[in-house]
């Protein structure tokens, strides 16, 4: 393997054999991609709150499976552009082992630039590209009583987990609670009926009404939070929310799992410059492209978003630091990583754009 | 610089930018399949190639259709492809093979030295004498505004010479620039990367090249491996004649204006417009002919716009004519056969002493 992708680019200047012969095998078999795994859309059905599920099954044996609770990166051409965005699997782990089949559910957001755009065009027979499973958000194995809390199309990761636990012991002793705006825009009712039906205590928050979670909601379900495991899954405020109220509420910091729905939020730049004293502007030179931009602290953004709004076109992916489609050259200077919350070394590295922002002057290879 | 006046080139290059914004809303889904296609053909063209060339010792002429379709395969992965993906048409894309970052050529030149001084010194300073290397080349006089040398009077000789070695032009270009090998180095360099850097990537990129068609296909192939040197040979020298023809139709025609730095300062977006319509020539034919010129057949439009797919050129052209039209710009277009004509007599009439140099010489 090592000696095919070293002699690639030597006699065909293609980063890979599959890279070279790609474009030959799609003048016959257009969707054909080398290195990706596609997957046939089989079903789609639509929900509550523009909610759309889709059932997909990889047309390759490469597809290895997941464990509920994982996410999957899922690869679409609009016209002629291709766009990652990543959903967690919303189907049980049985039924891929059964059909070989797996679901993802998403939330068709008006002002979405693909959502609305899956809705509108992923009919059954179409053809997406899948990443291997990925994400820790798991059950663990431990057999306590677990309190899920979910806000809207973060409820997805849930249904995977619970439907093949309906016949354990902590279900019956476990808690859903989830937050959507009004009773019209509960989906997946039927799940939800059979997850009662079977033990589960599901308790239903109308944010329209009620408001966020606060403590009279967690002192109105008057568990034992101290023996309880949390599950958290939602956008980023409301996860760092919650996390403070269940910590106060007494369960440990280490019984607390979430996974973030979008991009986690960008911390207090003025703690991240916090070791560059001065206020004054960041410089970032994209030095392939002769420019120079300033960064401010006061307008936190990703490189990814720097080099964007200055006019240059990094190939960029799901901007959510998972892809690593936007990995750049970095030669000199320190970054964050806002996912990782790591500083990186002060030397040439190869830094995620839409994960980084410039703690010192920086120079990139763009 | 023949002055317009302002204003009248300000409404001029507002209509310009609308045909851009109008062609760019269309881009999409077409120009994707467009170039996996012609890239699954020239990729085709290149393995059949290579195959067939080795059938030569059947018939010869088989050997003579190898080397077409190699030819082919070169002139497509050079023209249409590589200049334009590495232009960065294609990476609204957003494919990792299909971009500006990740493509490299068929083609002794390192991409990325290409990218760095043709994108943004040719295509920013067009015929900018002193700025834009690329007018002659440092090797030929093709305007006044260099003063003759006795050396000019055997310039159409180096100009076949530098033809026929067209790709290693394009290759050594930076580095000459830079006075990597001779020289003293260059006072004000924004080279990006060390010089050491572009010396490796120089020898690199050549020595790769040179190893696929002159060691590795040829003893691949043993007992025909002269067959199959030589085949790789002409299929590249083919490629050269055929690339600098191109180029040299596109900036180097009867006709054709030159600039000095003084005319580039505090430019409008108009001016920059005008002046490149004045620095660049078409050459008129069909559409495969545009094909295999990579589109550079439609140099006007593609100096107007570096960054369009350019198959939209063909339909940019007659919106851009007309505009010219208007606003009674000249637009340079004419057959290939004639245009091609007026380079060479170019060639000729510079390498003799001009009017100017009868004068003592205005220009250094």
């Amino acid at each position: 393997m090592q000696l095919l992708s070293k002699t690639a680019p030597l006699l065909t200047n293609s980063l890979s054999f599959g890279a070279y012969f790609e474009p030959i095998v799609q003048l016959v078999l257009p969707r054909y991609r080398a290195n990706k795994i596609s997957a046939t859309v089989t079903h789609v059905s639509s929900d509550a709150n523009n909610i759309y599920t889709l059932t997909l099954q990889p047309n390759s044996r490469k597809w290895k499976g997941f464990t509920a609770g994982q996410f999957v990166q899922v690869e679409v051409c609009k016209n002629g552009t291709f766009y990652n965005r990543s959903f967690s699997i919303s189907s049980a782990p049985s039924l891929f082992k059964a059909e070989g089949k797996i679901q993802i559910s998403f939330k068709a957001h008006a002002k979405g630039m693909i959502t609305p755009w899956m809705a509108e065009h992923l009919h059954v027979g179409a053809t997406i590209y899948l990443s291997p499973a990925m994400g820790d958000f798991c059950l663990s194995d431990t057999l306590n009583a677990k309190l899920f809390i979910a806000a809207g199309s973060g409820l997805t990761p849930f249904l995977s987990m619970l439907e093949d636990q309906q016949n354990t012991g902590w279900f019956k002793q476990s808690t859903l609670l989830y937050f959507v705006r009004t009773p019209d825009d509960v989906p997946f009712t039927a799940q939800l009926a059979a997850f009662r039906k079977n033990g589960l205590t599901v308790k239903i928050v109308y944010t329209a009404t009620e408001g966020h979670l606060q403590h009279s909601h967690l002192n109105r379900l008057s568990l034992p939070l101290d023996r309880y495991e949390a599950y958290i899954c939602g956008p980023g405020q409301m996860i760092s929310n919650t996390q403070d109220l269940l910590i106060e509420g007494g369960i440990e910091a280490h019984s607390i799992h979430f996974e973030y729905f979008g991009s986690k939020p960008l911390p207090n730049a003025d703690q991240i410059v916090a070791s560059n004293s001065s206020n004054e502007a960041i410089k970032v030179d994209f030095m392939h492209s002769n420019k120079l931009e300033s960064w401010f602290s006061s307008q936190p953004k990703s490189l990814l978003e720097l080099a964007e709004s200055s006019g240059l076109k990094p190939v960029s992916g799901c901007r959510i630091g998972v892809c690593h489609q936007c990995t750049c050259r970095k030669k000199s200077g320190r970054v964050y990583n806002i996912k990782t919350g790591k500083y990186s070394d002060s030397g040439e590295e190869n830094i995620q754009l839409c994960q980084s922002i410039p703690v010192d002057n920086l120079i990139l290879e763009l | 610089m023949n002055k317009a006046s302002k204003t009248t080139l300000e409404q001029f290059g507002k209509e310009l930018d609308a045909l851009r914004a109008e062609t760019i809303s269309r881009v999409g889904e077409t120009d994707a399949r467009y170039i996996r296609r012609l890239i699954g053909i020239q990729r085709s063209s290149e393995i059949a190639g290579r195959i067939v060339m080795v059938l030569g010792f059947i018939n010869p002429a088989l050997w003579i259709l190898g080397v077409l379709l190699l030819a082919l395969a070169k002139i497509l992965d050079n023209m249409e492809i590589g200049h334009n993906v590495m232009h960065g048409q294609y990476d609204w894309m957003n494919d990792p093979n299909i971009n500006s970052r990740n493509f490299e050529w068929d083609i002794v030149g390192d991409g990325n030295s290409w990218k760095r001084y043709h994108n943004h010194e040719h295509h920013t300073y067009t015929n900018v004498i002193g700025k834009d290397r690329d007018f002659g080349y440092g090797l030929l006089r093709l305007s006044d505004d260099y003063k003759w040398r006795p050396r000019n009077r055997w310039q159409f000789i180096t100009y076949v010479y530098l033809s026929v070695l067209f790709e290693w032009g394009v290759a050594y270009h930076e580095l000459a620039a830079e006075r990597i090998f001779m020289g003293k180095p260059r006072k004000h360099s924004s080279l990006p990367i060390s010089r050491k850097e572009l010396r490796n990537a120089f020898f690199s990129k050549a020595g790769r090249q040179l190893f696929k068609d002159y060691v590795f296909f040829p003893l691949l192939c043993w007992p025909v491996a002269l067959q199959v040197l030589l085949g790789n040979l002409a299929a590249n020298v083919i490629r050269n004649l055929w690339t600098s023809s191109i180029i040299f139709c596109g900036h180097f025609t009867d006709g054709i204006h030159t600039f000095k730095e003084e005319d580039i300062k505090d430019e409008t977006r108009g001016q920059w417009y005008y002046r490149q319509i004045l620095g660049s020539s078409n050459i008129k034919g069909g559409k495969l002919f545009h094909i295999l010129s990579g589109h550079l057949s439609c140099q006007i439009e593609h100096h107007l716009f570096p960054d369009v797919p350019a198959p939209r050129y063909r339909e940019m052209m007659p919106k851009v004519q007309e505009i010219c039209r208007k606003y009674d710009i000249p637009y340079n277009t004419g057959k290939f056969g004639s245009q091609f004509f007026s380079v060479w007599k170019r060639i000729f009439k510079y390498s003799f002493p001009t009017e100017n140099d009868k004068l003592q010489g205005v220009n250094a």
